[in-house]
């Protein structure tokens, strides 16, 4: 990788978009700050701790404590006794597998704040670190009947539902986001796989219409077009229908096929 | 591209309604991924195979490897190939090698749910039959290091494709010796025993193509990982092609070079 030719403000952007994303480039992260933008930290200004936040992030993801670690103490060393940094301080208890000293940290963060809500999360994630899906659910839960809104949360616990097999509940974690996002397509599309997958014509004309929709918001969805085709074979097996849904569902699925192979 | 011309080929035969197979009949519906028991229920298996030792060629073993890799926080999913058996099911002659010749990675998102497996599924062996080739097999790595036990969706799938190959198998990648510096396959093998339980292997049965193992630690040192494409990126991206011919040229590269 041609780091050393990179612009430390290229760098610099490019982790900016990255951290307003909120995506993952754990081993790119690292990669820049060693081989270029470390150098520089001092030119970064205020932007110096979000970046050092993130760095010390993707340093544990990819098992580069060596990275991660003077993050850490310079952060501690410009804010000490902040949470959000003895949060930090806890994610590198998770990262050595130190998962009993993380959840106390957890613990004490949110004794000392009641409203922090990534510790809270934090917690959820180190029960599913350690494989404890059950009992991220039920914290997780517990979590979603203080802070409902969370759609982040939400779509944490849909997954860990499908984990689990329990496609109902999962279902149901779909619809609360639908609620909140009726224009997320996205969210349209997932909640029909559920349906799909749960089996029953009830359920799969659901799927279809919901397919349909996500489809409409977005018609480069490949999913809901694909999706939308096979919810519609499946409907027109179904020995209950009647002639004339029978002709709207076969042109239905005909035109997404079509969709499809156009794009 | 490669999948748009399959869904073209069987738009064109109007009986996609009834074809619509995979591997036999695929409809992966309720009574399969939400069965309420996770272990499998015996199947009637038409004489497995349990015998048969399997063989992992480079592409097989380095696209499941690469896969695995390009997303090591959550679980990937995929499928094996192997060349069609000509004599049909259900032969009981001497047991012989069954090749994984190739390897189609599948998910990196929500493993479990059936529309898009089933789409996957019929695309790739219609895609693959031109060439000879069957689906032999299912492929998962879990999102925990430590954990590689076949979970429900793993069984489930695998089961369907067991019924109609009786020498599927059942691969599921051991995620802690998945390493830069491979000494020796990091997966397990299972395939169905008469009672319909899943068995896996022994060592001494699971053979890797020579010098697989130093061609795919080189592919994963210099990360070409990133280069692999599933089918999830392939239906976010229509473009991406989840048979990943770079990698099969990028192989006969370094294996050419090796030779020389």
């Amino acid at each position: 990788m041609a780091t050393l030719d990179l612009d430390w403000e290229e760098v610099r952007d490019q982790l900016r978009a990255w951290r307003e994303d909120n995506t993952r480039h754990s081993e790119e992260v690292v990669d820049t700050w060693e081989h270029c933008l470390k150098h520089y930290k001092t030119k970064l200004g205020d932007e110096r701790w979000m970046v050092e936040e993130q760095v010390f992030v993707a340093g544990l993801d990819c098992n580069r404590l060596d990275i991660a670690d003077p993050c850490l103490m310079a952060l501690n060393e410009q804010f000490p006794g902040s949470l959000r940094v003895r949060k930090l301080r806890a994610m590198r208890f998770e990262a050595l597998e130190k998962f009993d000293e993380a959840m106390e940290v957890y613990d004490n963060i949110i004794r000392q704040d009641e409203t922090n809500s990534t510790a809270r999360k934090r917690k959820v994630a180190v029960l599913r670190g350690q494989g404890r899906i059950t009992d991220a659910i039920k914290e997780l839960t517990e979590y979603l009947k203080l802070f409902m809104s969370d759609s982040e949360a939400w779509q944490e616990l849909c997954d860990l539902y499908l984990k689990e097999g329990d496609y109902s509940k999962a279902a149901f974690c779909m619809e609360e986001l639908i609620l909140s996002n009726p224009h997320n397509h996205l969210f349209h599309t997932r909640y029909a796989e559920i349906k799909y997958t749960q089996g029953g014509l009830d359920n799969m004309e659901i799927a279809r219409s919901y397919f349909c929709q996500a489809a409409k918001l977005n018609p480069g969805n490949v999913r809901a077009l694909y999706g939308l085709f096979m919810s519609c074979t499946q409907v027109l097996s179904s020995p209950k229908l009647s002639a004339q849904k029978k002709k709207e569902t076969q042109q239905l699925a005909t035109w997404a096929l079509k969709e499809v192979s156009e794009r | 591209m490669a999948s748009l011309s399959v869904v073209k080929r069987v738009r064109d035969g109007q009986h996609w309604g009834r074809e619509h197979h995979c591997c036999g009949e695929v409809t992966l519906g309720p009574t399969h991924l939400t069965g309420t028991s996770v272990s499998p229920h015996p199947l009637q298996v038409k004489g497995p195979r349990m015998s048969a030792d399997i063989s992992l060629s480079c592409p097989a073993l380095a696209k499941i490897l690469l896969h695995a890799a390009r997303y090591p926080q959550t679980a990937v999913s995929g499928v094996v190939l192997a060349p069609a058996r000509s004599g049909g099911g259900g032969d009981t002659g001497t047991p012989s090698t069954v090749t994984l010749v190739d390897a189609v990675p599948l998910f990196h998102l929500n493993l479990s749910l059936a529309p898009m497996l089933e789409v996957a599924l019929t695309q790739i062996e219609q895609w693959y039959k031109t060439e000879g080739l069957v689906i032999a097999g299912y492929y998962q790595a879990n999102e925990n290091i430590k954990d590689n036990v076949p979970d429900f969706v793993a069984l489930k799938v695998a089961e369907k494709i067991a019924e109609n190959n009786n020498d599927a198998c059942l691969i599921m990648i051991d995620n802690s010796r998945l390493c830069l510096d491979l000494v020796v396959a990091p997966v397990i093998v299972s395939q169905l025993t008469s009672e319909g339980k899943w068995k896996s292997k022994d060592r001494s049965s699971v053979h890797v193509e020579a010098g697989a193992l130093d061609v795919v630690s080189q592919l994963l040192q210099r990360r070409v990982q990133h280069d692999v494409c599933d089918f999830d990126n392939h239906l976010d991206d229509l473009t991406c092609d989840w048979a990943n011919p770079q990698i099969n040229k990028l192989l006969t590269t370094l294996s050419a070079a090796a030779q020389d």
